[in-house]
């Protein structure tokens, strides 16, 4: 039982660090970096005193099963902490690495604007970290995920004034987006394969997985694949590596400690939790490592001709991560926990020391300096190296085939929808969707074949609205509001689908309409302050001089996207738990709505609050650097 | 290399005669430090031996009074503690991977004398000031101050501007806060991975230097500097065009005149006097901002 208390303590810690660093000024450094350091150095101790004392014990699986939140008779969402080898390297390198950046950043950091702000967001980031780490089932997991998410957004985009940190942020926030219908998707198929929230304990039971995944391969080899783009997302694996050179745009200790050493291992340890889940799938393994090794091959030639130097880390952590997923899927599962600390280990000091680089280089080559031929272009061999060469030097066109294959579909989807203005948004989704209320409350007087595709047809209309409102340009009232209808229409599709207590829809739905309404009052008030300068067709950094309004903006966006503060999370997995098994289309629209309505909002709050503020009232960053 | 037999013989040849019991002993000061390292120490007489040991102990004092009085700008040293000890800090600091502010190289820069050693040596000038020891009195055909200017309008111009502009507008004409500066090839500096090549200081270099033009003092006379300061365009453009301002010290009168629109004009000063520093070390551990000009004892 005492043990179980430490195991909580290692979240407590990083929670009550996070909250008592909101409550200094910004002026004073010194209690801001003293909470960072002593929270890290208390955790570390704690850490690596709790490690000994239980391989003492001859390290047992500890499973805490800390609060149910919600629960109905054929559900419940609580709240699961789980304790292996795998917890404890990832907590022991975790707490050790962020010690370190906090003692790093309390200098470095000195006197830069925002030392608050990036004292807070790295404390967040370490609570995200350990919840994820200590995490026993997959709805305990997704919190933590979603932490890292928010807060990676929040660490890239930390110069907010310049433009390009706030579009990478964008962009790198989109693509863990992508990731997470990953994980959304394992939750939903896991609910139905175990008919309960299943805890990772429970996944080691192999007889258990091995009955339950009996007769079920196309389940299994879904969640496996789901998995594994939720890995691969979070880990810059193939096609997704172009995000991670993109974040390395805030100060460097934040690069280092999330895109060089912890965040980036994160598929890593998705795969090395879920082992037990894909171990019967030969499909499953050898996609795994097919994916590992096309990352491992290409990332290492991206890495050979990067021009910079921290694009040069990012790809061969890149690399050496797609390593790391080849020996998870054949089961070397110590090996690949003692090359996740060594790779973090070692980009953690190379990213510290990339300012350095130029003398160290310079000495170098005064030494070492070699001047190069050139190879010519005759014969294949070499045409086929500057082939090579040219590919990777564009990284394999990767963020290209992204934005174009991904990012610009949905735009060009959403284009189609211009005819949607605030006023016939009225005159056409409004009645729809009272017209599906009404068939609602009136069933029995459908034919049910009606009925069969109603869900669907329902949940379409939010994923329209969703599209529309990522793609919108010029009215983000109507952007917010349309997030917000997608939310009504999930709840709606998805009552059709049973009878379920009415309490669940509310629980799901208070959470998005209260961060709703009063998000939409913060934009409602933005608009009438600046009418002319208040569309989303470029970046404003509204920030500069709305600093609450923006703050309130960000904590309702956060709340509409179902991020874990308010209750519509639960209801967001109770509703999702509703969805058939044979729905692929239900699941598939409303998670792609979930997914891309999060986007939306980022992208909305960025375009109005982040940027080079509009009016060159001061000295203001070119938007190209 | 001055104590090569062959160098000394050369040299006696031209008329400069160094003794037999003189030695030369080369050493590196390195600034960041504030330490000196000799070399060949090995060399040295035993007589010679005994001298550069009592020269160690003065330097090794003035290297620790020196970081001392460096430390004021130094935001994380505490400046009233011993100096020795302040030395072993800014030692470490020196190492430091997460200090961005190493050292302030030319910051505060504003004021560049060229006369005479002699008549500043009683001045404490804050560091400010870039110095050129020359005697007008033995240059009387002007060739070796057009020498001088040559350097000093591009070099400490140039250096001096490169400050003012950073610092006035730090987010165009500077880098940039250093801290996410991302290292390119070995050409320079970008934010991220496809921001711009920054030009400039970054704010970590200028922020506590103040946006002035430099100003060049030199102790000669009026007429014969207007006409060196013409001799080649490409330094006096720097003076027409007030990129730097220049004041000329009449060496008999010691009246100013300052240079405006192609033309010497008398300059009345505002201050007359300068006030005497009684405990400079008392000031380097309250002050941390520019001080005045003081008068030594």
């Amino acid at each position: 039982m005492e043990t179980s208390y430490v195991i909580l303590s290692f979240i407590l810690i990083p929670f009550l660090g996070f909250i008592s660093s909101l409550l200094f000024s910004k002026k004073n450094e010194i209690a801001l970096s003293r909470i960072a350091i002593y929270t890290t150095a208390f955790q570390l101790l704690m850490v690596v005193s709790f490690i000994f004392y239980w391989i003492i014990k001859d390290s047992p699986i500890i499973n805490i099963k800390e609060t149910v939140i919600y629960q109905s008779k054929e559900y419940e969402f609580f709240i699961d902490f789980y304790f292996d080898s795998v917890t404890s390297v990832y907590l022991f390198v975790g707490s050790f690495v962020t010690f370190l950046i906090a003692r790093y950043s309390r200098t470095y950091m000195h006197l830069e604007n925002g030392y608050k702000r990036f004292f807070n967001t790295i404390l967040f980031f370490y609570l995200g970290y350990n919840w994820t780490v200590l995490s026993g089932n997959f709805e305990t997991l997704f919190v933590g995920w979603e932490i890292l998410g928010i807060s990676s957004f929040l660490l890239i985009a930390f110069y907010r004034e310049r433009y390009l940190p706030v579009r990478n942020a964008v962009k790198v926030f989109s693509i863990y987006r992508i990731g997470d219908i990953g994980i959304l998707a394992t939750m939903w198929a896991s609910h139905h394969l175990w008919h309960e929230n299943i805890t990772f304990l429970k996944l080691n039971n192999l007889s258990l997985v091995h009955q339950h995944l009996e007769g079920q391969t196309s389940s299994a080899i879904f969640i496996g694949v789901a998995i594994l783009i939720a890995a691969a997302a979070k880990s810059a694996q193939l096609p997704f590596s172009s995000w991670l050179p993109r974040a390395m745009e805030g100060p460097t200790p934040s690069s280092a400690i999330f895109y060089g050493s912890l965040s980036v291992h994160f598929g890593v340890f998705l795969l090395l939790r879920t082992y037990p889940f894909w171990e019967a799938q030969p499909m499953v393994k050898i996609l795994i490592i097919l994916v590992g090794l096309a990352t491992a091959v290409i990332s290492f030639f991206i890495t050979r001709v990067q021009s910079t130097i921290k694009t040069q880390i990012a790809y061969a952590s890149i690399t050496q991560i797609g390593i790391m997923f080849i020996e998870v899927a054949l089961g070397f599962h110590i090996l690949a926990l003692i090359h996740f600390a060594g790779n973090a280990f070692l980009r953690t000091y190379q990213l510290l020391v990339s300012p350095s680089v130029v003398s160290y280089l310079i000495r170098d080559q005064f030494y070492h300096f070699v001047s190069h031929n050139g190879n010519g272009n005759k014969g294949y061999y070499n045409r086929f190296k500057a082939t090579i060469y040219v590919l990777s030097l564009k990284e394999w066109n990767l963020d290209y085939f992204m934005s174009k294959f991904i990012f610009k579909r949905l735009k060009n989807t959403g284009k189609y929808l211009n005819f949607l203005t605030p006023k016939n948004l009225l005159f056409y989704f409004i009645p729809v969707y009272f017209i599906g209320v009404f068939f609602y409350f009136n069933q029995v007087n459908l034919s049910p074949k009606i009925k069969e595709y109603l869900p669907e047809i329902i949940a379409f209309v939010g994923l329209i609205m969703v599209l529309k409102s990522f793609s919108e340009r010029n009215f983000p009232r109507l952007a917010w509001l349309l997030v917000l209808f997608n939310h009504y229409c999930v709840a709606l599709a998805v009552s059709f689908n049973e009878d379920f207590d009415f309490s669940q829809v509310l629980i799901y739905l208070t959470g998005v309409t209260v961060s709703g309404i009063i998000g939409f009052l913060c934009i409602h008030h933005l608009r009438t302050n600046e009418k002319e300068h208040s569309d989303l067709n470029q970046y404003y950094g509204y920030v500069k001089k709305y600093k609450k309004l923006a703050l309130a903006t960000f904590l309702c966006s956060l709340g509409l996207m179902g991020f874990p503060i308010t209750p519509s999370f639960i209801g967001e997995d109770l509703i999702f738990s509703h969805i058939h098994q044979d729905q692929y289309l239900l699941g598939l629209f409303s998670s792609l709505s979930f997914i891309i309505g999060g986007i939306a909002l980022i992208r909305l709050y960025a375009r109005l609050f982040l940027g080079t503020y509009y009016k060159p009232h001061k000295s203001n960053p070119l938007k190209s650097s | 290399m001055a104590n090569h037999i062959e160098v000394r013989l050369k040299l006696k040849e031209k008329g400069i005669l160094i003794p037999e019991t003189t030695q030369f002993v080369g050493g590196l000061h390195d600034t960041t430090r504030d330490e000196i390292e000799f070399y060949d120490e090995a060399v040295l007489s035993p007589t010679n031996q005994h001298l550069h040991q009592q020269n160690i102990n003065t330097f090794t004092h003035a290297l620790d009074e020196n970081a001392k009085e460096r430390s004021r700008r130094f935001l994380m040293i505490d400046s009233k503690d011993d100096a020795k000890k302040i030395h072993e800090t800014i030692k470490l600091r020196s190492l430091s991977l997460f200090e961005p502010r190493p050292e302030w190289n030319h910051a505060t820069n504003a004021l560049c004398i060229i006369g005479k050693r002699e008549n500043n040596k009683h001045l404490f000038l804050d560091r400010r000031s870039f110095l050129n020891s020359y005697d007008y009195a033995i240059d009387t055909d002007g060739k070796i101050l057009l020498g001088i200017l040559n350097a000093v309008a591009p070099v400490c111009g140039g250096i001096n501007l490169e400050y003012y502009f950073s610092r006035v507008d730090n987010y165009r004409l500077g880098a940039g806060t250093k801290l996410p500066h991302n290292v390119m090839g070995l050409i320079g500096v970008a934010n991220g991975m496809d921001g711009d090549l920054r030009t400039g200081l970054p704010k970590q270099m200028i922020n506590i230097h103040d946006p002035l033009r430099l100003l060049v003092t030199v102790e000669h006379f009026p007429d014969e500097v207007l006409k060196i300061i013409q001799i080649n365009p490409s330094t006096y453009e720097w003076f027409i065009n007030e990129w730097i301002h220049l004041v000329v010290i009449h060496p008999d009168n010691k009246e100013l005149f300052v240079f405006k629109n192609g033309a010497f004009e008398k300059y009345q000063p505002l201050t007359t006097t300068i006030k005497k520093a009684d405990n400079l070390d008392k000031i380097f551990e309250c002050e941390d901002e520019n001080l005045p000009v003081y008068h030594f004892n």
